[in-house]
Formats: structure tokens, sequence, C-alpha cells
């Protein structure tokens, strides 16, 4: 389920899965009754997943598909936007397929290659429809038969021959609006059939011209005006390898020549990579293996590029010889304009930036870039969840830090936490009583001390409820631990060490 | 041609620049003249804000550029300790914090509330000890690091003389947390304290311990010896409080603290009202059973 504040800073239900739909929940629904039809269904054994809709999040991810689909299609435009309330959603795209479904072997093989790649790269479900007119691709994409759309065979419709399928979906598929739509629902019109058999001059008076315009671009009366995305310069240069080498010297080399001409094709323009891609082609194995290299500023240092590569290098496995290589710039930015200093820039801000870049990258490209973290508070009382950690890369660009909390927290956590936590047998004078001894499987203490409990009931919407009573306590030694009684079962945990 | 030439002649200027800065630097560092003070460079030595600690240093405070190792089991406080180092070090020098992890245990919550900001802070989870390794001279070798605080089992001599020389070259504070067990052992470090903690019956100043537990009793004690150091005598020892509430260090028995965050008074961290029904119901009961 998505949420979002409307107009007047209430949380209302954006869009919600069809098996949220079955629980009751609506869009424009306040997201607390939302929560609460949801709360049965996570009791019956459902996840649950609720998140805030950023609309320039889902714009910026629907263009990005976009981009991808451009291997599909020379032209790629957006859906028109469907209101939600006082919300407008991104819901598709437009592929204009007409000179290219030769090139993938028709039409359902070059849907079938389409939906395969998208959940590979992007794990997305998508709903297709292939039609002669844009509008009857839509509204077979959004209202076809859902085991039709998403099978190639079924989401084609024959060419030439679409209206017998189209003209019994729901008055929804022609984009009227949802006043316009309930209008036409209150009056018995609930299907295209029943629109279209109506004549044109008396569609016209009553509703004004968008029913009969979407009648007519729906049949290929009326051209459809698409708006398509423009696709941004590719940033790839290549090379094909004479004989297939498995030499690491040899493809490093390569590699940074490859680089040189690609920081040279950004100079022109004043742009540095921030994600750069090495393929590395091997024929024999039958894939390209791909090498990424993330960046905190926009650079077109070659040797840097190099180094970060040939990091990564040492760390992939080649299945085969290399018989091809190719350097791509995924995502390039402007570069910063610094004035020159006598010193170089080794004391000042820029050059301690430089400093940071150069030290999140090398260790990005070396470990992972998701094991280079910048850490956030998060709003949530169960400990597991109080904190998020995202990739500094991507932290520091930017992206992905909706639901940080940047307040001091107000009560005392061990600076080490198990997770999961580690069980405990503990001796207590009372059987709900705090701790008297504790063991773990590596050690056991005596209590000195105990403060609690602090009582912790949370996570409902997480699937099971967490209760617990949390104990900190100080062994005789004077060590100090943190541990929690689990309400349910009465069993201990061991979950920190104030270290 | 004649661009050249110029180009060449401040690059000359520039180098002799350099080098007359660096030997100020070397002359500053070494306190050879008197008198003679970096100005406009960010402080040499970082202070802890409490004295009885800083008085046990021979220079009055943690030297930049040096490796520091803290001896301590876990629940110990000996990384609360180091953290509290690593807090000193981001209030009084530029640049990040750098958080090497091999277990994935570090929580920022806690670090948050002893007043490390997490936005300049970088937690690296390394999966083996070469990585870790590789990972902490990366993060000392760069000037963008303030202070690098990690948890460090077993140390190759190699890998220690590496960090040292890289922290020295860039100015960072190496703070390595090792297992008591590894007192004895070789090291590069400049200096090495012992962290042990101390029953808090002794905090409470009652040596008969009849006295009821008051609010504010999740303080920790802890004594923190200085068992080598390379810049002076060692063998000085201090008694330091921990509060994991608010995030503080001082003294023990002493009410006043240097730095501005620090300077509420134990007495006044004492009070916390909340705290006073359940840690009171408790603490009676296991101080009769088992404290007696």
């Amino acid at each position: 389920m998505l949420y979002a504040l409307d107009a007047r800073r209430r949380e209302r239900v954006v869009c919600c899965s069809p098996a949220a739909e079955q629980w009751g929940v609506r869009r424009g629904m306040p997201r607390s009754e939302a929560a609460a039809r949801l709360e049965m269904a996570s009791r019956r054994g459902h996840t649950v997943v609720q998140c805030r809709w950023s609309s320039t999040e889902d714009r910026a991810a629907l263009e990005e598909l976009a981009v991808f689909c451009g291997q599909f299609s020379p032209q790629v435009a957006h859906t028109t936007y469907s209101s939600a309330g006082s919300w407008t959603l991104a819901d598709g795209l437009f592929l204009e397929i007409t000179g290219t479904r030769h090139w993938f072997g028709g039409e359902e093989s070059l849907v079938a290659q389409a939906i395969r790649a998208i959940a590979e790269r992007w794990g997305y479900r998508a709903c297709w429809g292939v039609a002669d007119t844009p509008a009857a691709a839509w509204a077979w994409a959004r209202y076809g038969p859902p085991e039709a759309t998403t099978n190639p065979a079924g989401a084609c419709l024959p060419p030439g021959n679409s209206w017998p399928q189209i003209k019994g979906l729901p008055i929804a598929a022609l984009r009227l609006g949802e006043t316009l739509e309930k209008t036409l629902i209150q009056l018995g019109i609930e299907r295209i059939e029943q629109l279209a058999a109506l004549p044109a001059a008396s569609l016209r008076m009553r509703w004004g011209a968008l029913p009969a315009e979407r009648l007519a671009q729906l049949q290929g009366q009326l051209q459809e005006l698409l708006q398509p995305i423009a696709s941004p310069e590719s940033w790839c240069v290549e090379q094909v390898l004479e004989y297939p080498t498995a030499s690491r010297p040899q493809v490093e080399q390569v590699v940074a020549g490859l680089m040189g001409r690609l920081a040279e094709r950004l100079a022109q323009k004043q742009l540095g990579a921030l994600e750069l891609v090495v393929w590395l082609g091997c024929r024999a194995a039958g894939c390209r293996l791909p090498m990424r290299i993330g960046l905190l500023e926009p650079t077109a240092d070659v040797e840097h590029w190099r180094q970060l590569a040939c990091m990564q290098f040492e760390q992939t496995p080649l299945p085969a010889a290399v018989t091809s290589l190719a350097v791509e710039a995924v995502r390039v930015g402007r570069l910063p304009v610094r004035e020159g200093r006598l010193f170089g820039n080794s004391c000042s801000e820029a050059g301690a930036g430089r400093a940071l870049a150069d030290l999140v990258e090398r260790l990005s490209a070396r470990l992972g870039p998701q094991a280079v973290l910048r850490p956030y508070l998060a709003p949530d009382r169960q400990p597991e969840y109080a904190w998020a950690g995202r990739p500094y890369l991507e932290a520091a660009a930017g992206r992905g830090q909706a639901h940080c909390v940047q307040s001091r927290p107000t009560v005392a956590r061990p600076l080490w936490l198990y997770q999961p936590p580690l069980p405990l047998h503990v001796m207590a004078v009372v059987p709900e009583g705090p701790p008297l001894r504790c063991q773990t499987a590596r050690f056991q203490f005596t209590v000195a001390r105990c403060w609690g409990p602090e009582r912790i009931e949370t996570g409902w919407w997480r699937g099971a409820s967490v209760r617990r009573d949390y104990y900190r306590v100080e062994a005789d030694d004077g060590r100090h631990f943190w541990i929690f009684r689990r309400l349910g079962d009465g069993r201990w945990f061991l979950q920190g060490e104030f270290v | 041609m004649g661009n050249t030439a110029a180009r060449r002649t401040v690059e000359q200027l520039r180098r002799q620049l350099q080098q007359w800065e660096q030997e100020r630097r070397l002359v500053c560092r070494s306190g050879w003249l008197p008198g003679v003070e970096e100005s406009g460079l960010p402080a040499e030595r970082i202070g802890t804000g409490v004295e009885s600690w800083d008085r046990l240093m021979p220079e009055g405070g943690f030297r930049r550029g040096t490796l520091v190792e803290f001896f301590g089991a876990g629940g110990s406080g000996v990384g609360t300790v180091a953290l509290w180092v690593a807090r000193c070090a981001l209030q009084q020098v530029p640049g990040v914090l750098v958080v090497v992890e091999r277990r994935q245990r570090f929580y920022p919550p806690a670090a948050a509330v002893w007043g490390i900001p997490l936005d300049r802070c970088i937690w690296v989870q390394v999966p083996d000890k070469r990585l870790q390794a590789w990972t902490i001279d990366q993060a000392l070798r760069s000037p963008a690091v303030a202070a690098v605080w990690s948890w460090v089992e077993r140390l190759e001599e190699q890998w220690g003389r590496r960090w040292q020389l890289a922290a020295e070259s860039a100015g960072t504070l190496g703070l390595l947390l090792r297992p008591s067990t590894e007192r004895g052992r070789r090291s590069w470090a400049d200096m090495q304290w012992m962290v042990v903690p101390e029953c808090t019956q002794a905090l409470r100043g009652d040596s008969t311990g009849n006295r009821q537990p008051v609010a504010g009793e999740t303080l920790r004690q802890v004594r923190l010896t200085l068992v080598r150091s390379r810049l002076g005598p060692a063998g000085g020892s201090c008694r330091l409080v921990l509060d994991d509430f608010r995030g503080l260090v001082a003294a023990a028995g002493q009410e006043e603290t240097r730095h501005g965050a620090s300077g509420l008074s134990v007495v006044a961290a004492l009070a916390y009202p909340a705290a006073v029904r359940s840690a009171s119901l408790v603490g009676r009961r296991t101080s009769g059973a088992v404290c007696s």
C-alpha cells in the first residue's frame, strides 16, 4: 500500500495491490483506516508493506524504465496521467514498435523478451497490450484480463481486428477521468460498446468532446499524439579484441585506453562520470560481465577510474577468455568548477571533499557499495529497526533518505546490538520477575543490579507483533548488558552489550 | 614559450613555499622553538574534556596521527571510552569518523546518544580480517578522516606498522579496541589503555552498601589505566563515570568537565525522576539477594 499526504496534510492511500483491495482498502481512504484493515490481513498470515509515495521518485523511476525500454523501440512515450484524488500518477509507457518488431522475431517474441528483460533488470511484472492504436493498447494493458496481459500471446491483439476484444472493456479504459466515469456508470453505461452505440453528436452535446475523441482514437479514426521521452546520449566506448585473452594486465591496459577515450568525450562537454560500468564480454561463456564503479562526485580522472576498476577486477573471476570490452558511463554529471590554489587543494574544503570522495569510492569499489554505509536513525521503537544504513554513494547523491530522523535519541542503548538476539538462560526469583543469573552459550554472569522493565510493544504492521520487557543488567564484575523477556512465551534473550 | 617559462617559475615557487611550510609545521610539532605556534591549522592534540584523564597523558591529550589501543572485555565500557575520544576528535578537527566492523554489531542509535553526528560517520562492514586490515589502512591514510574506530581481535605486526605510518602521514587518530587477552603482545600503538569496569556500588559512595538506589543509577564506572605510552611515562590511572543516557563522560567524584556538551555535573546527571520508581523497586531486591 502506498500512501501520501493530501492537500489537507492528511495521510491517504494513493494506491494498493489487488490483494489489499480484497481487504477493503481503497484509493483515497485514510491511512489509519487502511492500516486497521491490513492488520486483519497480517493476522491471517499476509505480508503487509506500507510505503510513503513520492511523485518525483515515481516519475524518475518511470523515466529510467523508459530509457531501458529504448532497446525495444526508438520511440518511448509516457502514457497519459490518471488522477487519483489530489495526486497525479505516472501509470505506464507507450512503445512504438511498428518498425522494430521484425528485429525481435515478431510481436509476441518482442513482448516475451521485454517481459523477461524488465523482470530480470527491475523485478517488475509488466502488463502489456499490443494493438493498432495507442488507445487500444493502453486499454488492453490496463483493463484486459490479467492472465492475458502478462502473457505474450494474450497481450497481442489481432492486427486490424482489435475492436471485438476492446469493446467489452469497462468505460474506465477510455481515460475519461473519474468524474465522467462515475456519471456514465450512474447512467448505466458501463462498457465501451454501450458508449460507442450512442450517436457521436449526442455524446458531444451531453459530455463534451472527450468521449467522442477517445472513441475515435480507440478505433484509429483520430491519431493520438505521443510525446516521446528524449533518450540521453550514450556514453559508451567499446573494443572487440583481435584474439581472446585471459591475461589480466592486457585487459587492464585495454580498459585504461577505453577509459581515456571516454574521458575525452566527456571532457568536451565538461562532464564527468558518476557511475561507470566496465563490460567484459566472454563469448565462449556466452555472457557479458558487468563491473560497476560508483563515484561520489562527477570525475573524469582516468587514473582514478583505472584504479577503481582494477580493485574490482582483482575480485572478479573470469568465466572464459575476454573477447570484447566496453566502458559505459551510466550516469554523468557536470564537472565541479573549483578555484585553483597555489598549494593545491590539500588544505581547503574542496580538497577535503575530494579526499572523502576518494576514500568512499575506493572502499565501495573493493568491498561493494552495500558495505560502505551511512547510518540514519529511523522512527521505530523496535531496536532492530531504529536505524537504517544506506550505501554512502547513494546517500551522498541524495537518493533514498525519505524516512530518516535527525534528532538525537534520548534513551540509553547499548553500543553493540546482537541481531538476531542470543538465547539466554535466566534464573529469577519469581517467574516473571527480574533476572538473577544469566547464561549464554559463551559466558555467564551473576546480576548485581538491574533496571527495568522497559516495555516495547510494536511492529504489528510487519507481521507478528513484538512484545518485550527490556532490562539493563549489571554483572557482578561491572559489565553492563541489555536483555529482554519475550512476553508471548517468557523466553529470555541477550540483545546487546554496553561495550 | 613565455607561458611555459612562467608556469615553470610558478611551479618552482610553489615547491619552495610548500617546503618552507612543511619545515614550519615540523618545528611547531616538535616544540623546539617555544612561542612558535601553528595558526589556522586544526588542533594537534585532542583533549577529552576530563581533566584527570588528560593529565595522565604526557601531552595533555591524544596527539593526532597516532594509534591508540584500548583493552577491555565486551560490556566493560571499552568501546564507549574510545567512542568518547572519537567524539572529541570530531568536535575538534574536521573530518569524518570511520567505523570498521566485521561482526555487524555496531548500533548507530547508541553512537548518536554519545554525540556522534551520524552524517559525519561512515560505517564499513567488512567480511574478513584481511579486508578489515586493508580498510583501516585506507581510512587512516585519508586526510578526510578525523578518527577510525574498530574492534581488532588479532593484530599482525606488519599491519600495525602500516597503520601507524598511515595515521602519521594523514594526521588521523586510530582508535583500536582490543580484547584484554592481547595486552602483552608487541604493538606499534603510541598509547595503550586498559579499561576495567567497576561495580556501581562504589559510585554511590557508600561503603556500607546500605543506601537505597537513587535515580540515575544507570551510570557506569570504569577504571582507566595508561598501560604504555611512547611519548612519556605510563602507569597512571583514573576513574570515569559513563552516562549512557545523556552520552557524557566525567571523572568519578569530579563535578565539572571542560566540554560544552559535557558541562553537566555528575550530581545533576543523577537526577532522573522517570527512573526512580522502577529502579528503586528492582534495585532493592537485587542488592539484597546478590550484593549484600
